[in-house]
């Protein structure tokens, strides 16, 4: 056994794999079938929703909702007509719509695998018991022989045993759409390198041929890549991480009190559904229930400004992650640069200076004319973008538009780009003679090359170690300028040359004309998206299929290389990198590797793999079949929406609408800004939990009346503060967003400061108010310490009003305080963001009908209160606002002391 | 060491050959045992003519071939048992293929049987990619925390390894659902430094005792609350021809709460997949 399938003869193969040219029988073809299932990409795995779906019903919060709303129900069915049963209700709608909107999230993710599908075909022709058939794509066995021609998709991994000038596209697997030729010979190249293979998902461009099945199904390299798109888990995002956190700590501090002050309560020896509804209430006081939607809307609110500026945002969470990145690791084709291929430079062989005389440049760009395909389609150049290039400098430089034509009538004939040997040729026929003309990669015209044409007049002479050397001098030096280099050369047939003769026959005693570097031209404004991305501290890698010198020198016009970097000194090749296990790659990133050239779409998940090692949160840029699951490893997959295959966009949460990388920085700021913001509305959010937490505990000690009940709690949970957190949610972006470093993914949403900034400051502020006016209601009514009173006793429902009319007010001070960090929050802008507006009207109304509205006042079990008390719980506005304010000026004043010192 | 090829007559047995024939290449004696028991379950005349293209194959790799088949007599199991020595000497291969008791492709098997029996080394097999006639050029060896488990596989890897071009060596930190998914920065950090630990041993061994350089092995170290999905995409990512591992010790328990996940891993895996159970 000589090595694997493509290094045997086709006759061997068939032994191998135990088949024939008539094909298996049905019988061996069923066998083979249960041994190795269906050809299809997917994994089976029965009842993959049914387990993502009870995931997303037992996560921490969904549970704690669901347990709040439990004993809701119980509290319902010991004492009836309460409306405990409507609250139990509301917080297990809260629970499921959460729940079924993360299973949907997630579910589209699937997505993908249906693209993926689509690059098999559903039936194929095979032969079976020596007949030629048409099967079902998925019953294809290792074994069966393939028939494919023109125009086919191939539907699973095949070596070739017939072949008939046979042409396909590898581009879903190599990211290349060239066209590669492929045999039934033998091949002493590995399985991915050699030419008689055919690969699943590709297709075929030209000729026909047979071949024997030897993978099927997530076997073959395209199902591995489908396999590695399902089966990768992406990183659980920053935002779920904080969330997650935050919301545990919130829970675990609810339910501990809840317990607490149950066990308390039945020491106490008080009734049992007095204590079910007490625990449930400081619960519920505890749990900001309108939190997590409220992130839902502030997400998909960003998800529109973001698809304003180009970037389509497919998962919520991903408007935020992008906001989080430390490193973005770009594309370079058509992401920092246009795309657009132009000759930018013509050199004589041993000269690197350009040309620029007409008559000096029309010689070597006539030649490579004629080595080049280009056809005019409605008044335009159609082709290879390298020969489309060619052809616009020979019209630019000849002010000619019919030299093209002349050079395309001269032709006799073409021989088409080998990708292989990376060159294209032609021959045409100047002045009678004929000429053959060559233009291609340096590395493999130097060995044909025997004369060199060297000066400005032109002439030949011999092409000597030294010429050679010097021509290569020339070569780096184009390509460390960012240029793609081309070499042209020619030689002139003595005689006409055979209609069927190779070109084989004519590659050798070659005169090298001269060099074209071709540029492709950086967006303009791709330096200062990169220049913005320094000052936000965020990393960038360029991941390119490009020459080392070429990715440099863009790297460095673009300014993600620093200028004082030493050459190469930041770039990695693939094959290094294919050879380097991940701590020694984590070392080299480390060390500053910006730049990974000559790499493939597979070594990007190598990449994100060791930037996970490192905690940094990573977005990944792609575009081809293969990228679908690197994008699917990165916290942040980012498609392209132009170039980008239908699998990489369905595999990524972004897609950048016009593949810009300056998009993907605009995505930055945005996610950053809606991170600000989510701080800001939770720290909002926290401040009233204050007010409802302390009426329970001072109920529990004291003997006095409940200032607040449940259903009052989520009038503000779930109504008055909602439209002010989306407002706050709305915040135009800082000046300082992006003059600040990634934050860290420990940062957390929740921390000492924020806890007892929310709870023991200006909770406690809106807390004391609140039930200095509670029980100046109470005593002014009559009540005495001790007294018990009723839920229906007007005076307790005027106290309880006013207690909760405090509170709303309260939140506009709150509010205007929350918008910015350092200032007052009370400027101009207000008026500009409409939902803060709307929320204070809300607010402002909500705190008068729940007085003064008496259907509003039954659902809420409260009642009016004397119109100068009213007017007094408004100051609580400027109240909280100011000892905001003084506090913020102290810590200021506290940090430039710090600073100065 | 002996080397026994237990032969069904299967096409999955067909294809294991190509393993057994390179594995017994690699031997001191290059020499290859066929077993066949005749169960009935293929005609005499076909498992004749595919023996033949066995022993072809062998010789031409230069391996010394004898085939033997023997009456099932008391079963299949019995009838191998009475034939292979046992002791550390004998290594025993054979395929892993649909047919076992309620469908599972090793629960239940003969398979499976032989290696709970523990008399010799038994390496089973699953082929799903033919092509690679026993060249799968880059392995993926899982290692769990049970050290004498890998030791034991050694002996096996030593033989693969002239074939081998990289290997990667994979530890997965296993952790609960609920655990992993609230897990912290600094107890992820701590549990990859051991995971990192524990293969920088692993591997050291491996050197010493195998014919591998060190340029040729890399050690990959994950957290996870599923260790076959890690070990699907590690075979994916790292392109491996053959997952080798130790058959892990399956409790009630485990089975009961995270279902057979050798059934999983051998119904998933994108390469074949060799499973052992050494004794040293």
């Amino acid at each position: 056994m000589a090595g694997q399938i493509q290094n045997v003869s086709a006759a061997e193969a068939f032994g191998f794999l135990q088949s024939r040219a008539g094909g298996l029988t049905k019988a061996e073809a069923q066998e083979r079938w249960r041994e190795v299932g269906p050809n299809t990409i997917e994994v089976e795995r029965r009842f993959r929703w049914l387990e993502n779906l009870g995931r997303q019903f037992t996560n921490f919060f969904t549970l704690l909702l669901d347990l709040a709303a439990v004993i809701c129900f119980i509290a319902d069915h010991i004492r009836p007509g309460e409306s405990m049963n409507i609250l139990g209700w509301a917080l297990l709608s809260v629970s499921v719509l959460n729940a079924l909107f993360s299973f949907v999230q997630e579910y589209r993710a699937e997505r993908a695998m249906e693209e993926l599908r689509k690059f098999l075909p559903q039936r194929v022709r095979a032969m079976r018991g020596g007949e030629e058939r048409e099967i079902l794509g998925s019953e294809l066995v290792p074994g069966d022989v393939l028939l494919v021609q023109e125009g086919d998709r191939i539907p699973a991994d095949a070596r070739l045993v017939v072949s008939h000038d046979l042409l396909v596209n590898n581009a879903p697997l190599t990211g290349e759409s060239v066209p590669l030729a492929r045999t039934a010979e033998a091949s002493e190249e590995s399985m991915s390198e050699s030419d008689n293979i055919l690969l699943a998902g590709c297709s075929v461009l030209r000729g026909s041929g047979r071949a024997v099945v030897f993978a099927t199904g997530f076997r073959t390299q395209f199902g591995r890549i489908a396999m590695l798109s399902q089966e990768t888990r992406r990183h659980i995002s920053p935002l779920e991480q904080q969330t997650q956190s935050m919301v545990r700590v919130l829970s675990i501090i609810a339910v501990a009190m809840g317990l607490a002050f149950f066990a308390y309560g039945v020491y106490a020896g008080r009734p049992l559904w007095v204590n079910l509804v007490f625990m449930m209430g400081i619960i519920v006081a505890n749990v900001p229930e309108g939190l997590l939607p409220t992130f839902t809307l502030s997400l998909a609110m960003g998800s529109l400004r973001m698809a304003r500026r180009n970037v389509l945002v497919k998962g919520l969470n991903a408007v935020e992650s992008l906001g989080a990145v430390h490193v973005i690791c770009t594309d370079k084709t058509g992401t920092l640069t246009l795309n657009r291929m132009a000759v930018a430079h013509v050199a004589e062989p041993l000269d690197a200076e350009a040309l620029t005389e007409s008559h000096e440049c029309v010689p070597i760009l006539e030649l490579a004319l004629a080595a080049s395909e280009v056809h005019v389609t409605r008044g335009e150049f159609s082709g290879d973008p390298l020969d489309v290039a060619i052809a616009l400098r020979v019209e630019e430089q000849e002010k000619d538009e019919s030299m093209v034509s002349r050079v395309d009538a001269a032709m006799t004939r073409r021989f088409a780009f080998d990708s292989e040997k990376r060159s294209a040729a032609g021959i045409m026929t100047r002045e009678k003679d004929s000429v053959f003309a060559l233009k291609g990669a340096w590395e493999f015209l130097r060995p044909r090359i025997t004369r060199i044409a060297s000066g400005r007049d032109g002439a030949a002479g011999e092409a000597g170690v030294e010429e050679l050397e010097r021509a290569d001098a020339v070569v780096h030096r184009l390509a460390a300028q960012g240029l793609r280099v081309i070499a042209v050369a020619c030689r002139s047939l003595d005689t006409p040359p055979a209609a069927d003769a190779a070109i084989e026959t004519f590659e050798h005693d070659l005169v090298l004309m001269g060099f074209l570097g071709f540029s492709d031209t950086l967006r303009p404004e791709v330096p200062g998206a990169v220049a913005q991305c320094h000052a936000a501290g965020i990393r960038m890698l360029m991941i390119t299929g490009d020459h080392p010198e070429t990715a440099e020198a863009i790297a460095r016009h673009a300014g993600i290389v620093p200028a004082d970097a030493a050459p190469g000194s930041v770039t990695m090749t693939g094959a290094e990198l294919e050879d380097m296990r991940e701590e020694q790659l984590i070392r080299h990133l480390r060390e500053g590797v910006q730049i990974f050239a000559r790499a493939t779409p597979e070594q990007k998940m190598k990449i994100v793999a060791a930037l996970h090692q490192m905690d940094l949160v990573v977005a990944m840029t792609g575009d081809g079949v293969n990228d679908a699951p690197a994008l699917k490893t990165a916290d942040v997959g980012v498609a392209m929406g132009v170039t980008g295959t239908d699998v990489a966009r369905e595999a990524a949460q972004v897609i950048l609408l016009d593949d810009n990388f300056a998009s993907i920085v605009a995505g930055v700021e945005e996610g950053r800004t809606i991170f600000g913001n989510i701080k800001k509305f939770t720290n909002y959010v926290l401040v009233s939990n204050g007010p409802e937490i302390m009426p329970y505990l001072i109920y529990i000690i004291f003997p006095v009346p409940l200032a607040m009940t449940v259903i009052q709690i989520l009038a503000i949970d779930l109504g008055t503060d909602i439209i002010p957190s989306m407002g706050l949610g709305q915040e135009k972006p800082d000046p300082e967003t992006m003059k600040q470093p990634p934050r860290s993914r420990k940062q957390g949403l929740l921390n000492w400061p924020v806890i007892a900034h929310s709870y023991f400051f200006l909770g406690l502020i809106e807390a004391g108010f609140s039930l200095f006016l509670f029980f100046f209601v109470l005593y002014q009514g009559g009540w005495e310490w001790g007294q018990e009173l009723g839920a229906s006793d007007p005076l307790y429902r005027s106290a309880t009003g006013i207690t909760l009319s405090s509170i709303i007010l309260m939140q506009i001070g709150n509010l205007f305080g929350r918008r910015s960090r350092r200032g007052s929050g009370l400027d101009a802008s207000v008026l500009r963001n409409p939902l803060i507006v709307a929320g204070i009207v809300f607010e402002v109304v909500f705190s008068w009908a729940i007085l003064y509205f008496p259907p509003l006042g039954t659902v809420l079990g409260t009642g009016p209160v004397d119109i100068t008390v009213y007017a007094a719980a408004w100051l609580g506005v400027p109240l909280i606002f100011g000892l905001d304010f003084a506090r913020k000026r102290v810590f200021a004043a506290v940090e430039n002391k710090t600073h100065m010192r | 060491m002996s080397i026994f090829f237990a032969y069904d007559g299967s096409i999955n047995n067909d294809w294991v050959a190509r393993y057994a024939i390179r594995l017994a290449s690699h031997d001191e004696d290059a020499r290859l045992q066929l077993i066949h028991v005749n169960d009935g379950a293929t005609s005499p005349e076909i498992i004749r003519d595919k023996i033949a293209r066995i022993e072809m194959e062998s010789s031409l790799m230069g391996v010394a071939f004898e085939s033997e088949i023997l009456s099932p007599g008391a079963g299949v199991a019995e009838a191998l048992d009475e034939r292979i020595p046992p002791g550390p000497e004998s290594l025993l291969i054979c395929g892993v293929r649909v047919g076992g008791r309620g469908g599972g492709l090793f629960s239940g098997t003969i398979t499976e049987r032989m290696m709970k029996l523990g008399l010799y080394s038994v390496l089973a097999l699953r082929i799903v990619q033919p092509g690679l006639l026993g060249l799968p050029g880059n392995i993926l060896v899982p290692v769990s925390g049970a050290v004498e488990g890998f030791r034991s596989g050694l002996s096996i890897l030593n033989r693969l390894a002239p074939d081998i071009h990289e290997l990667f060596l994979l530890r997965v930190m296993m952790l609960s659902r609920g655990h992993y998914r609230q897990l912290g920065d600094k107890e992820a950090e701590a549990l990859r430094r051991e995971g990192a630990e524990y293969l920088e041993e692993m591997e050291k061994e491996l050197v010493a005792a195998v014919d591998l350089s060190s340029d040729r092995v890399e050690a990959i170290a994950r957290i996870s609350d599923d260790w076959v999905k890690e070990v699907l995409i590690c075979a994916g990512r790292c392109k491996s021809g053959l997952i080798l591992m130790e058959v892990p010790r399956k409790s009630l328990r485990g089975k009961f709460l995270f279902g057979d996940k050798t059934e999983e891993l051998l119904r998933g895996a994108p390469c074949d997949v060799a499973l052992y159970r050494g004794i040293v």
